[in-house]
């Protein structure tokens, strides 16, 4: 062991003194070639975001390193025509090669903390000399900067950085390789771009095809920069001391390191297209499926899923989710599931990544509407920009053309009608159906012109940025600038629309609930989100929706208001916390019924609002309890306003866990069918069915 | 390995072949080196000398036959051979930044039996200059540096490859006379290749003659002579004779 010591480190002495002239040569050009930039270019480089520059003289420093001194170690002994010593000297190859790596580690290493250390003076001396010239009162970017030496060499390594440093390092490897096949340094450094160009390119095709199989991007990246760098290493000692054992084969290290290039990287891309395969194929047994979207089919017996393994792609590339953004997932597919024998399949076999939508229709979007579906669309997840999007008659069960994003044909375009006709529950004096489309008012017995093949979708968010279905037409709000909003209130009968003035609130969150086309009920309450979860009215206002704008107190306060139930019918709750009663209340003439429970009647009740409609008028309750000292709990009432009677359709039962149902925790109401049994996503993998007083069915997954 | 109690040869080579690309280099040579004798490789030029050291020296990896130096085939035992194996090559092929100080420090990290007494003392006899690095020493100062650095481990088997080629008459008396005084200090097997005949007839115990990659001539020096003792004339008739027999 001594003298395989003594051996490697007569080597290094060895390859520093041969290296010694190029190695402090960079040592004086990296701060001298900082000193002249910031010198020259000072204060751009002083307001350019500081890890863009990091990362610039970074490359410098690590480049000069890769080109100056890795292109050069191998292939200088063949240029000086020392590689026979090397070979014939006892362990020469060995102890020499291990030299080599060694003295390109630390010139690395030194080159970065160097460059580190400019960095750092020069960013202090830049930023003493600019402001006091005074010239940067308009450059946030560069005051918030830090000034101090310290200060500096804390914020030079950085992830982002570390990955850029890693990446240039591991490129240094690569240059190693390539100067162990060839006798020129020169070209080792071009050589190895080449050849990591070439090799890379079927894993950057598999990245683009698969981004969702890497668990974050930036973990991808030091995945790739260590498995880069282990290969590159491992072909380096197989070129070098298999390919420079022998003399008189000069082709010998190409052949032994590109074969073994050839049989790592090509059992790597055969497990990794394997590996990949493997986990893009998936069904509903698989441990970690999530249902994303559910949708039930108009017919009753299809049911919609978008579904994906782990964490869908499209969520983990967005930054507000990042609990999830470390781990990896499948992209979404469309899976159709018939419920009479439980069978399922994609979309599309062949390429089954869609994510299935109720079509996008101004009321539709505003309100949870919780009839079954009569139209989806199905986008392509591979390409965002411009998906294309499959229509399906969620009646028919069948899938209809696939159109470019912003146009419907003839049949898309009544698929949306359909749908729209469906599920709102508007209606004009006359007691027809009225709906919204793209921003244009249409009733039921309507005679609509036939449309041309190809209708282009009006940008109608422009003008109706968001509205939502209201007793007697539509309320909806522009946002202006400032975080000021104009309201509007467009009327089923007239189709007209007219501004609303709202009342200014000074504290808390004010509530707006349209009690008719004539009147609003203005709420001022506390936080819910505050620990005791409670949300009680603090200011309770009718607002007349004609010029005079009068407030008037309401008649009967209750003390939570939960949503409006029908015209000028309010859901009001009355009594204690946990103890509360279900009333249905005016808020204009204080008339108030108590509802009337078909069945039990829900007990420790403590809130209960409006959770959905369907076209048909129905109203789906949600009640929410609290156990002492347990969680909350909730169930679901189906409502009849006109009776003022309720029954608990879903008793309670299914937790509250505080995160939205989009992460497939919790539960997801989906559906409420004609018979009133409710279509629920309970958790991230199961559909169920709940029916009053009976037990819950299984939808999915179920055994065909 | 005791080599007083084992009669094999320090070198031998059965039908050792060795071709570059479609080129047949040496085509089947059979050759023993005694222990303790100075063996010298005749032939000209590009007729598998340097290929057969190398060889042994394991450096090189024959294509066929068999090759055993001090017992142990050198391509399979190649680290441990080499540290019992000293090598002059017939280009000093020292790093040329490097003093003869430099290179000794180098090489002792390398040879387990290196002696830093021994290395002085050669380098004393051989006159090799301290202080000169590689690049800037003569071709003759460069030869004497390397045979002293190849000496200095005391190795059991060395290989002089062409140490003489390139010198000019006075240099290359100079060094041959060093290289006679430094082998004449203990027995130690050589094999030394070279196409100088003087040089043959003045080291040579046994000489082999290499023509178109094969032995074709092998023994004591004294049967390549009529009186016995061997010239620089008679080794050329017997040369060329080989030669012209073995194109024949």
């Amino acid at each position: 062991m001594k003298a395989l010591l003594t051996r490697y480190l007569a080597w290094l002495r060895k390859e520093w003194r041969d290296q010694r002239a190029i190695l402090l040569g960079i040592a004086v050009a990296i701060p001298g070639l900082t000193a002249i930039a910031y010198g020259a270019f000072g204060e751009n480089l002083g307001t350019a975001r500081l890890e863009n520059v990091q990362t610039i003289f970074l490359a410098i420093a690590v480049g000069l390193v890769v080109f100056a001194v890795a292109g050069d170690l191998f292939a200088g002994e063949n240029r000086r025509r020392t590689i026979h010593a090397m070979r014939r000297l006892p362990g020469g190859l060995g102890s020499g090669f291990a030299a080599k790596l060694t003295l390109l580690v630390l010139a690395l290493v030194g080159a970065v903390a160097l460059q580190g250390l400019s960095l750092a003076l020069a960013e202090h001396w830049n930023h003493e000399t600019v402001t006091a010239l005074g010239v940067t009162d308009h450059r946030p970017a560069f005051i918030h900067r830090p000034s101090a030496v310290a200060d500096q060499l804390a914020a030079f390594p950085t992830s982002k950085l570390w990955l850029a440093g890693l990446g240039f390092g591991v490129f240094g490897l690569w240059t190693l390789l390539v100067s162990s096949w060839l006798g020129r340094s020169g070209v080792a450094g071009i050589g190895a771009a080449v050849l990591l160009a070439a090799l890379a390119a079927p894993f950057v095709l598999l990245f683009q095809e698969h981004p969702w199989f890497f668990p974050g991007p930036q973990l991808a990246a030091a995945w790739a920069a260590g498995a880069g760098a282990l290969v590159a290493l491992g072909a380096t000692a197989l070129s070098f001391l298999r390919g420079q054992r022998f003399a008189g084969r000069p082709f010998r290290p190409f052949l032994i390191g590109a074969s073994a290039l050839l049989v790592a990287l090509g059992g790597g891309y055969a497990y990794a297209r394997q590996q990949l395969d493997a986990w893009v194929a998936f069904g509903p047994e698989a441990e970690d499926l999530r249902i994303h979207e559910a949708s039930m089919g108009a017919d009753g017996r299809h049911l919609y899923l978008t579904v994906a393994r782990g964490v869908a792609w499209h969520e983990g590339s967005t930054g507000n989710d990042s609990p999830w953004r470390s781990q990896r997932g499948t992209p979404v597919q469309a899976w159709v599931v018939d419920l009479e024998d439980g069978s399922w399949r994609p979309l599309d076999e062949r390429k089954p990544r869609y994510f299935l939508e109720v079509p996008e229709c101004d009321t539709v979007t505003a309100h949870i509407s919780l009839d079954p579906v009569e139209a989806l669309v199905a986008y392509r997840v591979d390409d965002v920009q411009h998906p294309t999007l499959a229509w399906f008659d969620a009646r028919a069960g069948t899938q209809g053309r696939a159109l470019p994003f912003g146009v419907r044909d003839a049949a898309a375009l009544e698929l949306v009608r359909r749908q729209l006709k469906r599920d709102s529950w508007v209606r004009d004096s006359e007691g027809r159906r009225v709906w919204l489309r793209d921003g244009l008012v249409e009733r039921e017995g309507e005679t609509f012109d036939r449309p041309k093949d190809l209708v282009a979708r009006p940008e109608t968010r422009k003008r109706y940025v968001w509205m939502r279905p209201v007793p007697g037409g539509w309320f909806g709000y522009h946002r202006m600038k400032a975080g000021q909003f104009l309201s509007y209130l467009i009327d089923a009968d007239t189709g007209e629309a007219r501004l609303v003035r709202k009342p200014r609130h000074t504290s808390g969150y004010a509530h707006t609930s349209v009690l008719s086309p004539r009147h609003m009920l203005v709420r001022q309450v506390v936080d819910p989100n505050s620990k005791d979860r409670s949300a009680k009215n603090t200011r309770l206002r009718v607002l007349a929706l004609d010029e005079t704008g009068a407030l008037t107190a309401p008649e009967n306060e209750p003390e939570v208001v939960g949503g409006v139930v029908a015209k000028d019918l309010a859901l009001a709750l009355r009594g204690e916390a946990d103890a509360r009663v279900v009333h249905l209340w005016n808020p204009r003439t204080g008339e108030d019924r108590p509802l009337r429970w078909r069945g039990d009647a829900p007990a420790q009740l403590r809130e209960a609002h409006v959770h959905g409609r369907t076209g048909d008028g129905r109203v789906l309750l949600q009640l929410w309890r609290t156990q002492a000292g347990g969680p909350g709990e909730h169930a679901y009432a189906v409502i009849d306003a006109d009776l003022a009677t309720a029954r608990i359709v879903v008793p309670f039962a299914w937790r509250h866990t505080g995160l939205s149902g989009r992460k497939g925790h919790g539960h997801q109401v989906i559906a409420l069918m004609p018979d009133d049994s409710v279509i629920i996503r309970d958790g991230a993998r199961r559909i169920l069915r709940v029916r009053a007083g009976g037990k819950p069915e299984v939808l999915f997954p179920r055994r065909p | 390995m005791d080599m007083q109690q084992e009669p094999v040869p320090a070198i031998r080579a059965r039908d050792v072949r060795m071709r570059f690309g479609r080129a047949h280099v040496l085509k089947g040579v059979d050759l023993d080196v005694p222990v303790g004798e100075t063996s010298v490789l005749l032939g000209s030029n590009g007729e598998g000398k340097t290929t057969l050291l190398n060889l042994c020296l394991g450096s090189l990896a024959r294509t066929g036959g068999e090759l055993a130096v001090l017992g142990g085939d050198p391509e399979r035992r190649s680290r441990e051979l080499r540290a019992q194996i000293g090598y002059v090559p017939s280009v000093p092929d020292a790093y040329g930044w490097m003093r003869v100080g430099d290179w000794f420090r180098f090489l002792r990290a390398h040879y387990p039996t290196w002696s830093d007494a021994r290395a002085d003392d050669l380098v004393e006899r051989l006159d090799v200059p301290r202080r000169t690095r590689f690049k800037q020493m003569s071709r003759g100062q460069g030869m004497k540096a390397m045979l002293a650095s190849a000496l200095a481990p005391d190795p059991r088997v060395l290989l002089l490859d062409e140490p003489f080629g390139g010198l000019d008459p006075l240099v290359r008396e100079d060094v041959l006379r060093n290289v006679i005084a430094a082998l004449g200090d203990e027995p130690r097997t050589v094999l030394m290749c070279t196409h100088d005949l003087d040089v043959a007839a003045r080291v040579a115990d046994r000489i082999a003659v290499l023509v178109e990659g094969r032995i074709v001539r092998e023994g004591p020096v004294g049967d390549f002579a009529d009186d016995g003792a061997a010239t620089p004339e008679r080794l050329r008739d017997v040369l060329a004779a080989a030669t012209a027999k073995e194109v024949a």
